[in-house]
């Protein structure tokens, strides 16, 4: 058990406690509400804070499981007076009300699972919006659907039997589940997705799974909330599960932190001690003479305010992604380091070949019938003028980006068109020209994530990788306070972590000093060691590539010109003219101070 | 019968015109600076109750009022732009848009608490919700407006996109507004004609729908703002011509369902029509008329 763990679990049952030590009813009824709504903003920020795309649409989740509790639990006679169109199946049960809610959030959990397939194909703002609906169709089921509701009536008469002490544990519970899912592997993942969805599927990751796997767990948590909500109120309606408490429950996530649990539970603290003091002020007050008149609403603007404050000043909110063993002396939370070799059939044999690549954007042929073979074991340079191709070529080789002929391989086995998650599952590890890294998670989880997400048939280590890299001693730093080479580094690291075949590595160089570019060159030459590793390094470091590369190709205007030994590179003359270009189109020159002959004579 | 799909058509045209006008508005902001701006709403409300301040309360003519509204909803659009929503210009995508959720928010307890919790009537003229019988065609006047004025504000839009310097600027940052800046073009004149626009398009939309209902109240632009931003998506987000497929596609679903469905399936046209679009855009991820993005 870690320590932040327990001071929050504590600080639920100190709630509890101080209901019980008070025992007037009131506060027992605003303690057990409070604990509820940890239950809810922990539920909600297990999708909006792994995956990053806030959702409108989890107060419906809550909405049915109060609903499906209810019916669950309520004795037979009075659901016959409530629900008098009810299936047979649901009215004749009555169950208690422990498994009443849990087959309720079980059942919620499922449907969450489907729906989450639905939205996990949506990006960030579409999904957002998408669970705007969601929303809205719930709600509108709910009015509008008698059998199972009362319509816009309100249900009542569930038994209220949620104590401060249940609520409490439920509490303790769903903190537990919140903090294991985000350090889980399917937490991991969803978390990588967030920061960066490119660099994540070129990572083997796959983005719609783990998004799914959060949208269930989370609306699996938000019926819970919605059942002991109904056990502890008695009386509920459909409004109760709309925009009021979609934007009560966002505004605690933001203000705490969406990125972490403990954060939701300290918003959900603050936001309900703002609200239970502005609503005793709402009806107006006096005070030492002067009158204060009512102002209706005043818990929302107060709520609001406390929201925009936080955007503004934090927009991360109090406890940003760190958690409370974060800032507490104890032992940090750590990834799981070593990933044990399983059985998996990779292609061993085969090179990554690309057989007549067309790549057109409207009317400008980008790359035109490129053939080239990354074999096993080689380094092979991919050099060329700005805009020669290169990066198009890279990102078709990778399975990154669509293209209009020819075919790319692995082996004998055709590689589908953009389908970067199952380049990096055949053994494709890639870099970007402009660096991607999961950027709020710490170097060893970006290495971590790509490990979790592609088996290999060989054991790995998280140090391991990052040693081949130079950065162990970093492993537990945010990858956004790396300095620039380093975020390179951990870039190939993060590559190698799928134990690839094949190491792509767009521009690695460039932006770098001459130390830093000296050491990458220093870092890559050592990756000759791994066995059967084919990299193909596309870069404008001349001298770099010359000294690396077994064989080197080059583009020009989409064409490849050439593909000879380093040597033969420099005596030819057609590669001379492609790069150095006729000076007397100044206008058009786009060379590069790399360029300069005297360089490429080194 | 044709008589019948001609009135649903031309219903429907009407009731797509006010979602695309919405959408257009939402669609104007977001492809400029990424934000989905919930308080687009309050904006059609405000235009509703400075409608009934300067034709009831002041006594102004109905026409001068209404041209005046539809200057007040550009400028509070272009002034809470300036107020709320600047600090956190730049900032993620789930920032800016739990800032416009919490404006949003803060401005229905102000409309409830310094005008009125409860809908306040319009007086609207009599010609403007007659109607005339045109060989079995029940054609409002309402209804001719509406349309009218979806054309007009859409030649008007695209004119001005296409033609002035301050478009061309718009449609540049609507495709990369970094790089828009370099060339040397002001971000917040992009930014405020965007807001302006957007808060003019509320304007119309937002009398058109007043017009209709003859009321005014503080939650009235919230939800058809939800349906036009669902509309959005659905043309691909962050595409002006896509918001507009995707408003006229809104107001032909619901204007469909309404004449289609059996009355017990009635309460749940909304739920169904929602249901329908996000299975489209499930189906179709980046809308219809969205791109994805180059990834390098």
């Amino acid at each position: 058990m870690r320590g932040g763990l327990v001071i929050l679990a504590l600080l639920c049952l100190g709630a509890a406690g101080l209901a019980a030590i008070v025992g007037a009813p009131a506060v027992a009824n605003t303690i057990s509400y409070f604990l509820i709504v940890v239950v809810l903003v922990t539920g909600l920020g297990i999708y909006v804070g792994n995956t990053g795309i806030v959702s409108f649409g989890h107060p419906s989740f809550m909405g049915i499981g109060a609903y499906l509790t209810a019916i669950l639990v309520m004795p037979d006679a009075r659901k016959g007076a409530l629900f008098p169109n009810l299936p047979d199946v649901l009215a004749g049960i009555s169950l208690h009300p422990l498994v009443g809610l849990l087959v309720a959030a079980v059942f919620v959990g499922l449907v969450g699972l489907i729906l989450g397939m639905a939205l996990s194909r949506l990006n960030g703002a579409s999904a957002t919006i998408a669970t705007l609906g969601v929303l809205i169709v719930v709600h509108s089921l709910m009015v509008g659907g008698t059998t199972f509701t009362r319509g816009a009536q309100a249900v009542y008469g569930v038994p209220k039997v949620v104590t401060p002490f249940y609520a409490a544990l439920a509490a303790t519970a769903v903190i537990i589940l919140a903090n294991w899912f985000k350090f889980s592997k399917w937490g991991l993942l969803a978390r990588a997705g967030r920061e960066d969805e490119a660099a994540a599927s070129a990572s083997g990751i796959s983005i719609f799974l783990s998004r799914t796997l959060a949208f269930s767990v989370s609306t699996f948590v938000m019926a819970l909330g919605g059942g002991l909500f109904a056990l502890q109120i008695g009386v509920f309606s459909p409004s109760e599960f709309y925009f009021g408490i979609t934007f009560s429950l966002l505004a605690m996530l933001i203000v705490g932190g969406a990125n972490s649990t403990t954060g939701a539970v300290s918003g959900a603290l603050l936001i309900t001690l703002l609200t239970e003091v502005l609503r005793r002020v709402e009806p107006g007050f006096e005070l030492g003479g002067i009158s204060v008149p009512a102002l209706f609403g005043l818990t929302t603007i107060g709520t609001s305010l406390a929201l925009i404050a936080t955007l503004y000043l934090r927009p991360e909110g109090l406890f940003g992604a760190s958690e409370l063993d974060d800032v507490l002396p104890f032992k940090k939370h750590r990834v799981a380091q070593t990933y044990p070799a399983s059985e998996v059939t990779k292609a061993t044999e085969g090179a990554l070949a690309v057989r007549n690549l067309t790549k057109t954007y409207g009317g400008v042929t980008a790359v035109s019938d490129a053939t080239l073979e990354l074999k096993r074991g080689e380094i092979l340079g991919l050099i060329g003028p700005n805009g020669s191709g290169k990066s198009t070529f890279l990102s078709c080789a990778s399975g990154v980006q669509r293209f209009d002929r020819g075919e790319v391989a692995i082996g004998d086995k055709t590689m589908p068109q953009a389908k970067p998650n199952a380049f990096a599952h055949a053994g494709v590890g890639r870099t970007f020209q402009n660096i991607r890294l999961f950027g709020r998670l710490s170097v060893e989880e970006n290495v971590a994530a790509a490990m979790a997400a592609v088996p290999s048939n060989r054991a790995r280590q998280v140090h391991e990788v990052l040693a081949r890299v130079n950065l162990e001693d970093l492993a537990t730093r945010t990858a956004d306070t790396l300095s620039y080479g380093q975020q390179r580094r951990l870039e190939i690291a993060r590559a190698l972590a799928i134990d690839p075949a094949f190491l792509l590595l767009d521009e690695p160089a460039a932006g770098m000093n001459d130390t830093e570019t000296a050491e990458l060159a220093g870092i890559i030459a050592s990756l000759r060691n791994i066995e059967g590793l084919g990299i193909l390094i596309v870069d404008h470091d001349l001298p770099m590539i010359l000294k690396l590369s077994d064989r080197i190709a080059v583009l020009n205007e989409g064409r490849l010109i050439a593909v000879e030994t380093p040597e033969e590179i420099k005596r030819n003359p057609e590669v001379a003219q492609a790069y150095f270009g006729e000076r007397r189109n100044t206008g058009a020159d786009n060379q590069t101070p790399e360029f300069q002959p005297t360089t490429v004579e080194t | 019968m044709s008589e019948l799909v001609a009135q649903q058509v031309l219903n429907a045209l009407a009731l797509g015109g006010v979602y695309a006008l919405l959408g257009l508005g939402l669609a104007m902001v977001f492809s400029v600076l990424g934000m989905i701006n919930f308080a687009h709403g309050e904006l059609m409300t405000f235009t509703g109750y400075a409608l009934i301040f300067l034709s009831a309360t002041l006594g102004w003519p109905f026409f001068l009022a209404v041209f005046a509204a539809f200057a007040v909803a550009a400028a509070s659009a272009a002034l809470i732009e300036r107020v709320a929503f600047r600090p956190v210009r730049g900032a993620s995508l789930t920032t800016m848009l739990l800032t416009t959720f919490a404006i949003s928010s803060i401005l229905h307890v102000v409309f409830q608490n310094f005008i009125s919790p409860r809908p306040i009537a319009v007086a609207i003229p009599d010609w403007l919700t007659s109607t005339a019988q045109f060989s079995g065609l029940r054609i409002g006047m309402l209804q001719c407006i509406s349309l009218g004025v979806t054309v007009v504000a859409l030649i008007g839009l695209t004119v001005f996109l296409r033609f002035s310097i301050t478009g061309l600027a718009m449609r540049a940052a609507a495709q990369d507004f970094s790089i828009t800046r370099l060339m040397g073009i002001p971000a917040n004149r992009v930014i405020v004609t965007a807001f302006a626009i957007s808060g003019l398009l509320a304007g119309l939309s937002g009398f058109l729908w007043v017009a209709q209902r003859g009321s005014v109240d503080p939650l009235m632009g919230f939800v058809p703002v939800l349906k036009a931003f669902i509309a959005v998506v659905l043309g691909g987000l962050g595409s002006l011509p896509g918001a507009v497929l995707g408003g006229f596609l809104l107001g032909f679903l619901e204007v469909l369902l309404r004449a289609m469905l059996p009355s017990e399936l009635l309460p749940f046209r909304d739920a169904i029509s929602l249901s329908i679009i996000i299975t489209i855009l499930v189906l179709r991820p980046n809308g219809l008329l969205g791109r994805a993005e180059a990834v390098r």
